[in-house]
């Protein structure tokens, strides 16, 4: 399995443990390292279902179809209790949220159902609170800095080049005197030579940066990060994820130091005092409180004595067109509403969800259209699901649904579809026609 | 759960509520606010979104439109406004200027810039927005949310989001020590912190046409944001 250098990607990369890139190629006959987790195994189950297959038939022995019969007759005499899992749906998201943690585990890993509230698309939010080692998302973000990095350079070098163009033109285009010429071509020196030990520095591959910058444009000033070893050592002494020492207020702590700027995992909380109010469980968001600055020995000691219990925050969430096709075609889920815990029958959920499917959902007196938009995406969803595809959302790349051989964990997606309804059926010629009528009548 | 039921056996009990959805339901809209209540459950979890996935802070809910710079007499729906994380767009010509500047102190590597609070527009997959919609929407924003200048740092009604106390009686709070418009002494205490340019408002942001990040939400929690600009603005290099 590959990691593709782009941001686009959607492999899932497990964050409890780091994948260099020669774990790969060890892999053929050698002992497994166990850097990467086994996603053939884990993901061995296509569906959540079970099967029972008979015993094999061995025609020329008469014990085997005895075999065969009674393990058939115990399985319509008995059985086998089928494993269900639990839902509630969510008028206001329109969705049905998995809250139970074994559930989100077990609907992701047979058949990729689902989509982590607060991550790219593998519930892995809480994980990635808990330990600030290497995870799926800071890789990503490490490439995106890189790639951020190198296109600053990239413009830099452009600028230059442009204002020496610039000065070379004047230079020779125009009869100036002869002391400004000197000077500007002092001024092309200087810049070549100032290019130089740039360039040696960019030469090596980016400093590391101590702390890997998430999203959009970072502020790194050049060298260490201060106060980062230290920080380092008590993370290490404690074992317990502290966040990096960052200022939140511009004007600096130490009157003296540059203000430096914010420089924040995406994984760890940006105030230093949050996790101190992370453990009062009746409130589940925490404000966001411009901590005054401390050192972090003084954040180590605070979080040291109160053992911040982090709530986990995220659910799974199911589009309704997937919690259909669990509840209907599987009948693996049993979805009740947010109030009680009594599962919805098929044809109230089938209600429910086309009334959903609008966005504000319609109301009950409003009449259920053929073409509402959940029964177009569930009859695709359902058709390449029993196809063997596994389907998932596509908003990231603007179409409908994207189709994967196994799964986002193996590769790419094969294929994105776009639902286009062909209205050729003489059913809306019809209401057509009906429409018309009463327009002209008006 | 994934014990195997049986139809005769224990009531399971009632199912344990998401942090979204206690989220929403702790906030409820503040009475004065007309906007739907779709609205408003849009704006809330984009909002959670932001805090949580991507760590803003500073978060707002807005339900009227800005003081300054505003045409409009009413917001179409409710607005955030936060503090990302790093800053979110550079104008070419900024860039231009910032790699300047560093070149000029002969430094190397990303430049300091400071984080700008920025305007998110929640909306759904299903929603067709019209350019008139959208000229609604920036007609009765700002330029900049929250501007750190003559003390009008918060609008009486934008609303910092917490999770005990619904959003009415937060407002109240935060409008006695520091939402009053007309206070501007513990304001800029309270909310400096995020220009690093101290209280002049960047040029660019002024200069340049108004920019919302446009937050669309699908069904099954995913956000994707895009930076809309009221107006034709330089390409970026890619």
């Amino acid at each position: 399995m590959t990691t593709s250098t782009t941001g686009m990607s959607e492999i899932t990369v497990h964050p409890a443990r780091p994948s260099p890139a020669t774990s790969n190629a060890k892999k053929a006959g050698m002992v497994r390292k166990s850097n990467r987790p086994n996603y053939n195994h884990i993901h061995r189950n296509l569906l959540p279902i079970e099967t029972y297959p008979l015993p094999t038939l061995i025609p020329h022995n008469p014990l085997s179809i005895l075999a065969i019969a009674l393990s058939y007759l115990a399985h319509v005499l008995r059985p086998p209790t089928r494993t269900t899992y639990n839902g509630y749906f969510s008028s206001a998201t329109s969705s049905i949220h998995i809250t139970d943690e074994a559930t989100q585990r077990a609907l992701w890993e047979m058949g990729f159902f689902g989509r982590g509230n607060l991550s790219r698309s593998e519930p892995t939010w809480f994980e990635n609170q808990k330990q600030v080692g290497v995870t799926a998302e800071e890789n990503t973000n490490k490439r995106r800095t890189e790639r951020r990095q190198f296109k600053l350079d990239r413009a830099k070098v452009e600028q230059q080049e442009i204002a020496e163009q610039m000065i070379k033109e004047v230079l020779g285009s125009r009869k100036i005197p002869r002391s400004v010429s000197e000077e500007l071509q002092a001024l092309i020196q200087q810049d070549k030579v100032a290019r130089e030990p740039e360039k040696r520095e960019n030469g090596h591959a980016l400093p590391p940066p101590a702390i890997n910058i998430p999203k959009e444009r970072p502020a790194l000033p050049p060298g260490t990060i201060e106060g980062f070893d230290e920080w380092k050592k008590t993370l290490d002494v404690t074992g317990l994820p502290t966040p990096p020492p960052t200022s939140t207020c511009s004007e600096s702590c130490q009157p003296g130091t540059r203000p430096k700027k914010l420089q924040r995992q995406k994984t760890v909380r940006f105030s230093p005092t949050t996790e101190a109010r992370e453990f009062d469980l009746s409130s589940p968001i925490t404000v966001p409180i411009k901590a005054p600055c401390k050192t972090p020995d003084e954040e180590v000691k605070v979080v040291v004595k109160l053992e911040p219990v982090i709530e986990n925050k995220e659910h799974l969430q199911l589009s309704m067109e997937e919690a259909f096709f669990l509840a209907y075609s599987l009948g693996v889920l049993n979805i009740s509403s947010e109030h009680d815990s009594v599962p919805f029958g098929i044809t109230s959920l089938l209600a429910l969800f086309r009334r959903h499917s609008y966005s504000p959902p319609r109301s009950l007196s409003v009449a259920p259209q053929p073409d509402d938009p959940f029964l177009l995406s569930y009859a695709v969803y359902h058709h390449y699901r029993s196809q063997g595809w596994v389907v998932r959302s596509g908003i990231k790349f603007g179409v409908d649904y994207l189709l994967y051989n196994r799964g986002p964990a193996f590769s790419h997606a094969e294929f994105a579809v776009i639902v286009l309804p062909s209205y050729t059926d003489d059913h809306w010629s019809g209401i057509e026609k009906e429409e018309r009528l009463t327009k002209t009548k008006k | 759960m994934s014990t195997p039921r049986n139809s005769s056996s224990s009531t399971p009990e009632d199912p344990t509520l998401s942090g979204l959805h206690q989220f929403i339901q702790d906030n409820r809209p503040p009475r004065d606010a007309t906007h739907e209540a779709h609205a408003h459950k849009l704006a809330l979890q984009v909002a959670h979104n932001l805090r949580f996935q991507h760590g803003w802070t500073e978060i707002r809910l807005h339900y009227h439109p800005s003081r300054q710079q505003a045409t409009a007499h009413s917001l179409p729906r409710p607005v955030i406004s936060g503090l990302p994380p790093q800053r979110l767009y550079m104008h070419p010509d900024e860039q231009i200027e910032v790699l300047q500047r560093q070149r000029e102190q002969g430094k190397a590597g990303w430049p300091e810039v400071a984080p700008e609070r920025e305007w998110v527009v929640p909306s759904q997959l299903q929603e067709s927005w019209t350019l008139r919609r959208f000229g609604d929407v920036f007609d009765a924003l700002s330029a900049v949310p929250a501007e750190k200048e003559g003390g009008r740092l918060h609008f009486a009604n934008a609303i910092q989001l917490d999770g005990d106390e619904g959003l009415e009686m937060m407002g109240n709070r935060s409008g006695s020590g520091a939402g009053s418009p007309f206070n501007s002494t513990p304001e800029r205490e309270g909310t400096v912190t995020s220009n690093g340019n101290g209280h002049a408002p960047n040029k660019w942001r002024t200069g340049q046409p108004k920019r919302v990040l446009l937050a669309t939400l699908d069904d099954d929690s995913t956000v994707v944001y895009y930076i809309v600009h009221d107006g034709i603005v330089k390409p970026r290099q890619n």
